[in-house]
């Protein structure tokens, strides 16, 4: 994918929380840029694998477990996917 | 292997399977991570569930992986974490996205073959909705996915 480059915070922010928003056991009202999937947003372990994926299909990228596992608001997914060179 | 490691382990197998079903069509996708995450949750939440029921548990589901991701990308997709060989316990005999040999129903358990049973009936009422007739098609074979 060569040097696609960085995508920008602020949009990545927005895209971040509009998939956040899509998941249905979501409350929309509550997302913001701060969540944390457990204790602002009540998802378990299991939905946030399942968020975690929805990251990847929206960002085209594959996250690797080790990289995954850490990710658990909406801050920390932002903060892996502006650091990734490959997502879109 | 610790409590946060097993965890870990459990859930980059969900991770694996959720991603497995991304490669599938609809219905099947949705029919396999509604099912997936029910088991997941029941065993998750069942403070009761042994290390050894989690160990079977993980076996039976990595060979599920194995079974519906394509050859290619079935090693990327191997959930890692504590691999547990278990052949000669478990039925051989699953082709990659094949059908359930002769040998393989026969050297089920009971238990088993009741979950086969459950699960057959689930796709089968799962693909009647969803391939219910619509506008005077008769919902026959060219309605099936690929």
């Amino acid at each position: 994918m060569g040097a696609a480059g960085y995508l920008d915070a602020n949009q990545v922010t927005e895209r971040v929380v509009e998939v956040v928003k899509k998941f249905n056991k979501v409350d929309p009202s509550k997302v913001s840029p701060t969540s944390t999937f457990a204790a602002d947003l009540g998802l378990d372990s299991l939905d946030t694998v399942e968020v975690v994926m929805a990251f990847e299909e929206e960002f085209a990228v594959e996250i690797p477990d080790a990289e995954a596992d850490k990710i658990s608001s909406v801050a920390e997914a932002v903060a892996y996917l502006t650091s990734n060179p490959d997502a879109k | 292997m610790s409590t946060a490691d097993g965890a870990r382990a459990i859930l980059r197998l969900y991770r694996s399977i959720v991603r497995a079903h991304a490669r599938l069509p609809e219905p099947m996708r949705a029919l396999g991570s509604s099912y997936a995450r029910d088991e997941f949750r029941r065993h998750i939440d069942a403070d009761t569930t042994t290390a050894a029921q989690w160990t079977e548990f993980a076996s039976q589901w990595r060979k599920y992986v194995r079974a519906i991701a394509p050859p290619a990308a079935s090693s990327s997709s191997d959930a890692g974490g504590a691999h547990v060989e278990m052949d000669g316990v478990y039925p051989r005999g699953v082709d990659a996205g094949g059908e359930l040999s002769e040998d393989a129903i026969e050297a089920m358990t009971d238990e088993q073959r009741a979950k086969l049973a459950e699960l057959r009936r689930e796709a089968m009422a799962f693909g009647a909705g969803a391939f219910a007739p619509r506008g005077g098609e008769d919902g026959g074979e060219g309605e099936r996915p690929p």
